[in-house]
């Protein structure tokens, strides 16, 4: 291969097309400067193309390649080994190496590169749609390929390239047979190490403190939080409480996750108990950078790495950077807590000394009213409907005594304001309570038959604690708007106009059209397969699938086996090219070699011109005693070499061939003696 | 056949003197169907070859001396006014014959020696537009003096190509020599009495060369054979198809004339030199080496480095 030869120019509109490709998804994520660079580098590279321009000399690279390591470093220096900071420097590498871009050789390099910058992608967005549109990239990536390495046939170039790119599609059809197996037998391998992940990516969904206006913030997103998969049939939607965290500390203003508390779980003893009312489902959860998971209570997860904690809540080890899956069985029935400890008792009634002295002083009131802790917490709950409170994704905003504002001025609030007015007045008339975040409902997908949880679907409930009863769920959102729980929060958007009007919203007026639903639902369907089959295809599902396909004792034999089959697939590659190469073996051939090469080494060594007839002449002239004897056999062997037709099925040729043999042996033998004899 | 042959190259060698594997490869070429090229110094003998060939063959000869202002018309001949009847007829030059001898071939310009270019590949010849045969069979043996000599047009390759043999003679040995110095006066222009061989013999000797049985281990040695040629650093250019074919048929011719009707490692090697050298070209390094360690010319050098049989040696 010509390294040193120019670049054909057909591969150059290809490599600069895959160049603009490969940049555009990480194009939100560039800094300006990068933005630049690629429009300079590109513009260049094109009018160098063209002939309008010249390459760029030694000084001008050097200073480029410094300006932009200064501006990586000072950019993404900061922290650490980033893997940001790394795909920006592979970035901003192609594009100066587009400059440098002269001889074949450093095509060569930039269709690496570009490989590589195609895998870079696929940190950020394994969705189904990045994969294809990857899937194309790498398809011209190969097609840049073949372009190089293809002589031009000066036809038409247009026909020569749809023809590369037809190689190059037959060339991934084929490999994909082969990835199929890969993907599937591959052993998942954990990493070996661990690098920063994205920064762009923040954390999203429910967060570990909540403040007013937090979750109704949340609520007007439409991005997705989780798909779930019930195995049985679907719950009605009033059971749809997808738990969180569970919030207990109050500083006046702000409900918060109290982390000093959580532990895990010891008493889980009615996991044995078969009798129990129970859901299973499996839930895949996009990525949150947090590590709680969401579950109906009360759940059980039998998954290394997840744990469930004394408040019930379900704990990963590592924060939720990627999709997650994991297969959830809910005890609905199961009392929790029934004893409550004196600590935990007075963490769930701790409220600060002094603010919202209304609220406090309703508390009492209600208190000398009802001396049943149950009676007291339904009239707390039917005040909110009997009252004129209104649920709103849009309260006013209520700076100091957020309680009292709310409950006696406003009376206007989401979720967070009446989960945590009424966690503040069952406190403060001394019945242990408790903020509960997490989803409530869910859309359900009739094509694939899974549920859609939503940001939108995000809520705020309460759990008091009573005696006999344990942690029981109150939720005054369901007191004040029925609707948000039965029909679903979407429902209760709807019916807002000024939800409506919020952009993020153009989706549910699409609903309106059955059909564009029953499309947006396909693809979500699609993408939910997609996450469930080959995104969450880990070590155990990958188990799981190879102990259903061969057998639960068998699969510990699979890699021995895989290994085998490799090796065997080799040879047998390998044993054809070499069967191709190998001259066709004539079995009078082999035997008079055998009886010519044992003479190597000694004087009588053959030499390349010499066929056996000369060969044999030069032995009896040699050893004159058996010159009669080598003159038949050179004769006998002449013929056969060279006049019978070389069929060794062929039974006469096969006894002179046994016949030959002998005679050749016992040969060596008389000219074994003969020489010992004359030494 | 087998003792007609014999009895014809016994004819000639009672003419051409101590010249036997040479007059049998002569014979061979001729016998296969091909022509033949004898390159030598002047005085070697060529003629004396050529003519007992054509005498032994029984064919109808004809001979050309070659000079540096012979034109086609020469050879071909032409259309020739006759006053008689007031039309012009043709006169057959003499290439119209069984057996030509182009005598001194390259002392003759290109388009001369192109002239006959036609006629030894086609057995035909064209002029005024029209196309006459030539008699069945036609040989051409044509003599060259080496090119190095003054007043010579060295034939290009594409007409030593056509030739299916190129021999040289060389001195006599002590004894031949000593033959021929007694009877300088006896053996002047000494021609062969009676031929040998009929127009038929030859047709016959062309129906058997079809039969001669050929091995795969023959064909293998033969590949090697061109193989070499072709990837050794010390050629130009390997040996063409046309070469590869020339070597069999010669062969075949070979193994014929020694009364077996297969083809053996022998004969290829016996008729290598003779039909590979003329279509080689060696670069000036390799016709050093291999002088340097060899006896004998290009051919022999490659039948020495090449395996009759497989393996390694």
């Amino acid at each position: 291969m010509v390294v040193n030869a120019v670049i054909p120019r057909t591969a150059l509109i290809w490599i600069l097309s895959v160049m603009v490709l490969l940049i555009l998804p990480h194009l939100t994520r560039m800094p300006v400067w990068l933005i630049v660079l690629a429009g300079v580098c590109l513009t260049w590279r094109w009018l160098i193309y063209i002939g309008r321009a010249n390459y760029p000399g030694r000084a001008v690279r050097a200073v480029a390649l410094f300006a932009v390591a200064t501006a990586t470093i000072v950019q993404y220096g900061g922290e650490g080994l980033s893997i940001d900071g790394t795909v920006i420097l592979l970035i901003s590498g192609c594009l100066l190496k587009l400059l440098e871009m002269r001889y074949r050789r450093d095509i060569y390099i930039v269709n690496t590169l570009a490989f590589l910058l195609l895998m870079a992608g696929f940190i950020y967005s394994q969705s189904i749609l990045s994969g294809a549109y990857n899937l194309m990239v790498a398809l011209l990536i190969l097609a840049s390929l073949i372009s190089l390495n293809r002589a031009p046939d000066f036809t038409d170039g247009r026909i020569e390239q749809l023809r590369n790119l037809r190689l190059a599609g037959i060339l991934m059809l084929q490999a994909l047979p082969l990835m199929l197996i890969l993907f599937v037998t591959v052993p998942r391998i954990s990493p070996l190490w661990s690098v920063t992940q994205p920064s762009t990516a923040s954390a999203t969904g429910v967060s570990d403190r909540m403040s007013p206006g937090e979750i109704s913030e949340l609520a007007r997103s439409t991005e997705i939080a989780f798909r779930v998969k019930f195995t049985g049939n679907i719950p009605s939607p009033q059971q749809l409480y997808w738990r969180g965290l569970v919030l207990e500390d109050f500083d006046g203003s702000t409900w918060s996750r109290n982390y000093f508390t959580i532990g895990p779980r010891q008493d889980r003893d009615y996991q044995s108990d078969s009798s129990q009312a129970a859901l299973d489902y499996s839930i895949i959860m996009e990525p949150t950078q947090q590590n709680w998971l969401y579950a109906i209570n009360v759940p059980d997860v039998n998954q290394p790495g997840v744990f469930l904690d004394n408040y019930n809540v379900l704990n990963v080890s590592r924060p939720v950077v990627q999709r997650f899956r994991y297969d959830v069985r809910s005890y609905t029935d199961v009392p929790s807590d029934l004893i409550l400890g004196q600590r935990a008792r007075n963490r769930a009634l701790r409220l600060p000394e002094d603010g919202n002295p209304r609220a406090r002083e309703l508390a009492q009131q209600m208190r000398a009213q009802y001396s049943d802790d149950r009676q007291l917490a339904n009239a707390m709950l039917s005040r909110f409907r009997t009252e004129q409170y209104f649920y709103t994704l849009y309260p006013p905003l209520m700076p100091d005594n957020s309680i009292d504002d709310f409950l006696f001025d406003s009376q206007q609030g989401f979720c967070e304001h009446y989960a945590g007015a009424l966690t503040f007045m069952l406190r403060a008339a001394g019945i242990p309570a408790r903020v509960v975040v997490g989803y409530q409902g869910a859309e359900h997908n009739r094509f694939e038959d899974y549920l859609i949880v939503y940001q939108y679907n995000a809520h705020a409930w309460v759990e008091a604690w009573f005696e006999g009863v344990g942690w029981q769920q109150l939720d005054p959102t369901a007191w004040v708007a029925p609707d948000r729980i039965e029909q679903g929060a979407e429902m209760l958007m709807r019916q807002n106009e000024q939800t409506l009007q919020d952009p993020a919203f153009a989706m549910l007026l699409l609903m309106d059209r059955p059909w564009l639903n029953a499309l947006r639902l396909r693809m979500d369907s699609l993408e939910y397969s997609w996450n469930r089959w080959v995104l969450s295809y880990d070590e155990t599902t990958q188990l799981a699938f190879l102990e259903s396909l061969v057998g639960a004792s068998r699969v510990k034999w699979l890699p021995a086996i895989m290994v085998v089959m490799l090796v065997l697939i080799l040879a047998a590659v390998v044993a054809g090219s070499m069967f191709k190469n190998r001259r066709r073996h004539d079995p009078v051939v082999d035997t008079c070699l055998q009886f010519m090469n044992s003479f190597s080494g000694t004087k009588l060594a053959r030499v390349p011109r010499e066929g056996a007839y000369t060969f044999f002449q030069r032995l009896a002239q040699n050893n004159p005693e058996c010159r009669d004897e080598l003159d038949a056999c050179a004769r006998d062997i002449n013929q056969m070499m060279y006049r019978s037709s070389m069929d060794s099925h062929n039974v006469l040729i096969k006894n002179e061939l046994r016949a030959l043999s002998t005679r050749l042996k016992r040969l060596s033998r008389q000219l074994a003696r003969a020489n010992k004899q004359s030494s | 056949m087998q003792t007609r042959i014999n009895h014809a190259l016994n004819s000639i060698n009672k003419i051409v003197l101590g010249k036997e594997q040479q007059v049998k490869l002569a014979m061979c070429c001729l016998l296969a169907g091909g022509h033949l090229l004898l390159e030598d110094l002047p005085g070697m003998g060529k003629t004396t070859l050529a003519q007992a060939l054509a005498g032994v063959l029984g064919l109808s000869f004809k001979r050309i001396q070659f000079t540096s202002d012979l034109l086609p018309a020469d050879i071909l001949g032409g259309s020739v006014f006759d006053p008689a009847n007031g039309n012009f007829s043709f006169r057959e030059g003499p290439v119209f014959c069984q057996l030509l001898m182009a005598d001194e071939i390259n002392r003759a310009t290109p388009r001369t020696q192109s002239a006959l270019l036609e006629a030894m590949e086609e057995g035909q010849v064209t002029l005024d537009g029209e196309t006459r045969a030539l008699p069945e069979p036609f040989f051409v043996i044509a003599t060259q003096n080496p090119s190095n000599l003054a007043g010579t047009y060295p034939l290009p390759e594409s007409q030593t190509d056509r030739f299916l043999m190129c021999l040289s003679l060389g001195y006599p040995d002590a004894g031949a020599e000593r033959e021929l110095l007694k009877a300088f006066a006896v053996r002047h222009h000494q021609q062969v009495s009676e031929s040998c061989l009929s127009d038929s013999d030859l047709y016959e000797i062309r129906d058997a060369l079809a039969n001669i049985h050929v091995s795969e281990v023959l064909l293998d040695y033969v590949q090697r054979l061109i193989a070499f040629t072709r990837n050794h650093k010390h050629f130009r250019e390997g040996l063409s198809p046309r070469g590869g074919m020339a070597i069999m048929r010669a062969a075949s011719c070979y193994a014929l004339m020694q009364g077996r009707d297969y083809v053996s490692s022998d004969d290829v090697q016996a008729v290598f030199a003779a039909v590979a050298e003329h279509r080689l070209q060696a670069h000036t390094e390799g016709l050093t080496a291999f002088s340097d360690t060899e006896q004998g010319g290009l051919g022999s050098w490659i039948l020495a480095s090449v395996n009759v049989l497989p393996g390694s040696h």
